[in-house]
């Protein structure tokens, strides 16, 4: 009785690996840089893990959409980066002594804000080309990622921008609890908040459906009467904000917006997503 | 030696849910032609894929030549000389004929002594003399992509008979072809037999296998039903076998009354000049019009124009007298037009989305609350609702559509038009690829829409089901409409004499 009891279980745990097996590969990792690594167990690393996760995730969730839709966003990085570097700019303090710019000090949501319109317009440009001219997602995002990052190195003078206004960073690095003991990041609130967003989006309302759609059959959806050219912009710059918001998280979290840096969650984000509707 | 080339012995394979193949059976003679026949989702595709290696086999066994023996995987039936033609033709169209034909197994030379390369030189040789086995006169070197689906369907065959094929499966060859193409292929297969191949033949087409077959094996839901000389068989014989029930009616009575003409097309014309051209027909309401013509009359095209898929230059569009103004599917929807697309798994079923997801996608306005919020419950009774209207098989919601069979998953697509309670119901092809039994109950659902006074356009290629379920019957010839014929007195005739009315 009990040996048969085992039994089931080791067979439902060797289901479980089958099916899951980048949740068991990750827990492998973990074990092996927390035996290696003495301070990988430890709260404050805790939070920092979740706070880095938190921004990916949001840059992930622009880009699950472009990847429902059998589309994909190579731009993603470098467009978060490229609100990175723009946040630095404005966000940077009045009497800092190396600025960028000649604007009076501003308001950190009104650079929100500003990131945000940026992002929307870069993202609908992506929907723009997708759609209109019928450039496939791979190429269009490939050559927008060059611009995008061209604009990045213009603006910023390829040099990484410091001096940002003090209540920014305190907002976007706070935590509930202490850092040396257990405490959860405002990141993480934002990010269950979004992605609570993005479920309802995606199962709750038309357009998740629709988005769900045009991954399944685009003509058939087109021919059922889906607004394919729209449903598709609406993604492309729903994901356009989506790195906004979270290049403008990730310059306070830095304290800093080194340009070249931004690029790498790009295929992180692309990744996560890609593995996750596996 | 026994006399069969190959024996399936109760044969029995599972998939979780369902029981394929229930003590299945199959004695192949060679030279022989076997036609295979049953519904759809009788187990035919399923056991051939056990004969083939593709699937592996719970219970069962397999015997070639008297002996008996197991088939791994498809190179491992190959190599035994079974070969197979798939209903669904996979060519790559960016590759030559030869490249097409020994993909996977090109024939090597060595280089400088020591490099292995392809020969190419022996590859296209060899090609060509299997061409000229299946009476094509091509260059080897050519495109695939330049031929035509009967043309790449000849290069398939070529293909599995390359090497010592000694069975051959052929799924569902002709539900592509013309008649003329059909007849190549019959050729084709005629050759075969001459040389000692043992043909499969699965095909849902009566006249055809009564034509070609020497024996026809019956299957219903995974079980052997009987073997049979094909000269002592009949159409409806077959069909009590194969459905299980007499089927005293083809047709269902229809009680619909055309009414008024609600619908009216003038002098419509595409932007493609070979196609569609000064077009003008009416539909009244209630009525079915069929239409009629053979491959590449346009009516399909035509029907797309009417819908939005596809653009037109001159010619109105009006319905109770307004004129409709169509550029897009969902200025047509909007109107009360729904249309069922020829294609069911091109632009017609989301594979990968669920039934409800399908069944819901063109009417999901209806299903919101307060503006945005999709009410699930609405929508799982709109599938409800309509499983039981239309005796959909389908265990929930929740299925994935393409693992429904193709009569059931075109009850879905009609449920999807259904939702939207249009007026005018353009149904191209309706019936396609789906067996005899489901096909009855889609043609009961026609004719209760008409009866309804719901105005249906319906095109098909199938003579019997136009003249036997249309109030007029329009026939059409490369790109014009010839002639229109009331339902009574339509026959096989005066159809064919309209279709080939060519400038």
């Amino acid at each position: 009785m009990n040996s048969n009891n085992k039994d089931s279980f080791g067979k439902k745990f060797l289901a479980y690996v089958k099916a899951n097996p980048i949740v068991v590969m990750l827990v492998i990792v973990a074990i092996i840089v927390g035996i290696t690594k003495d301070n990988f167990f430890s709260w404050k690393n805790f939070g920092n893990l979740m706070s880095n996760t938190a921004i990916r995730f949001l840059i992930a969730l622009g880009v699950s959409g472009c990847l429902i839709t059998k589309g994909t966003d190579l731009s993603a990085g470098r467009q978060a980066g490229l609100a990175a570097c723009l946040s630095g700019i404005l966000i940077q303090r009045g009497d800092y002594a190396s600025r960028l710019t000649k604007l009076p000090e501003m308001n950190m949501f009104l650079v929100l804000l500003i990131v945000v319109a940026i992002g929307a317009c870069l993202g609908l440009l992506n929907g723009v080309i997708i759609t209109k001219l019928k450039v496939p997602p791979f190429i269009t995002t490939l050559g927008t990622q060059t611009i995008v990052y061209g604009l990045c190195l213009v603006a910023t003078d390829a040099q990484p921008i410091g001096g940002f206004q003090k209540s920014y960073i305190e907002l976007i690095t706070g935590r509930i609890g202490d850092t040396n003991g257990f405490h959860l990041p405002y990141l993480l609130f934002v990010a269950a908040l979004f992605g609570a967003f993005f479920w309802f989006l995606y199962n709750k309302m038309r357009h998740g459906k629709y988005m769900y759609a045009i991954g399944g059959n685009e003509v058939a959806a087109e021919v059922s009467g889906v607004n394919t050219t729209k449903t598709l912009m609406l993604i492309y710059t729903t994901a356009g904000i989506m790195y906004a918001i979270a290049g403008w998280l990730l310059a306070g979290k830095t304290g800093a917006s080194p340009p070249p840096a931004v690029s790498a969650p790009s295929a992180a984000c692309s990744s996560a997503c890609s593995c996750s509707s596996c | 030696m026994s006399e069969f080339v190959l024996e399936m012995r109760d044969v029995c394979k599972s998939f979780p849910g369902v029981k394929a193949l229930d003590h299945a059976q199959l004695k192949l003679r060679p030279g022989k032609v076997h036609a295979l026949m049953g519904e759809n989702g009788a187990g035919k595709s399923t056991l051939m894929k056990c004969m083939f290696g593709i699937y592996t086999m719970d219970e069962g066994e397999i015997y070639i030549d008297g002996e008996k023996t197991a088939i791994r995987d498809p190179l491992d039936a190959w190599d035994k000389g079974i070969s197979m033609v798939h209903q669904e033709l996979q060519p790559i169209p960016a590759r030559t004929i030869g490249e097409n034909i020994f993909l996977g197994r090109y024939p090597m030379k060595k280089a400088l002594g020591f490099i292995p390369i392809v020969d190419h030189d022996k590859m296209y040789e060899e090609t060509a003399k299997l061409l000229e086995r299946v009476h094509m006169n091509f260059d080897p070197r050519q495109k695939l992509g330049t031929l035509t689906v009967s043309q790449m369907q000849s290069v398939e065959i070529a293909k599995a008979v390359a090497g010592n094929c000694r069975v051959l499966i052929l799924d569902e060859p002709t539900s592509s072809l013309t008649q003329n193409e059909v007849e190549a292929l019959f050729r084709i297969v005629e050759d075969l037999k001459k040389e000692n191949v043992a043909v499969v033949y699965i095909s849902h087409k009566m006249d055809e296998i009564l034509r070609i077959s020497d024996e026809v094996t019956i299957m219903r839901d995974g079980q052997y039903i009987g073997t049979w000389d094909a000269r002592d068989l009949t159409t409806d014989f077959i069909i009590t076998k194969m459905v299980g029930r007499e089927l005293t009616n083809l047709y269902p009575k229809r009680e619909n009354v055309p009414g008024d003409v609600v619908f009216e097309v003038e002098d419509f014309t595409s932007i493609n000049p070979r196609s569609f051209r000064h077009v003008s027909f009416n539909l009244r309401k209630g009525e079915i019009l069929g239409v009629a013509g053979l491959v590449g009359a346009q009516r399909t095209e035509l029907m797309e124009g009417l819908f939005g898929t596809r653009s037109h230059t001159s010619g109105t569009i009006k319905y109770q007298g307004r004129e409709l103004h169509i550029r897009r599917p969902k200025d047509a929807i909007d109107q009360g037009i729904a249309m069922l697309t020829e294609d069911r798994r091109g632009s017609g079923i989301m594979g990968v989305l669920s039934v409800a997801d399908n069944i819901s996608i063109a009417s999901l306005n209806k299903y919101v609350d307060h503006g945005f919020v999709l009410n699930t419950k609405k929508i799982n009774d709109l599938v409800e609702e309509n499983r039981q209207k239309m005796n959909i098989k389908t265990p929930s919601g929740k299925t994935l559509i393409k693992s429904l069979s193709g009569g059931n998953q075109q009850k879905v697509l009609i449920g999807r038009w259904l939702a939207n309670n249009p007026d005018v119901l353009i149904l191209d092809e309706p019936t396609r690829g789906i067996d005899v039994g489901a096909k009855y109950e889609i043609y009961c659902i026609i004719a209760d829409l008409a009866k309804q006074g719901k105005s249906i356009i319906m095109i098909s290629s199938e003579m019997g089901e136009l003249i036997g379920m249309s109030d007029r019957i329009m026939v059409m010839c490369d790109g014009r409409m010839t002639g229109v014929i009331d339902g009574k007195d339509a026959n096989q005739e005066n159809i064919m004499a309209l279709a080939t009315q060519f400038e």
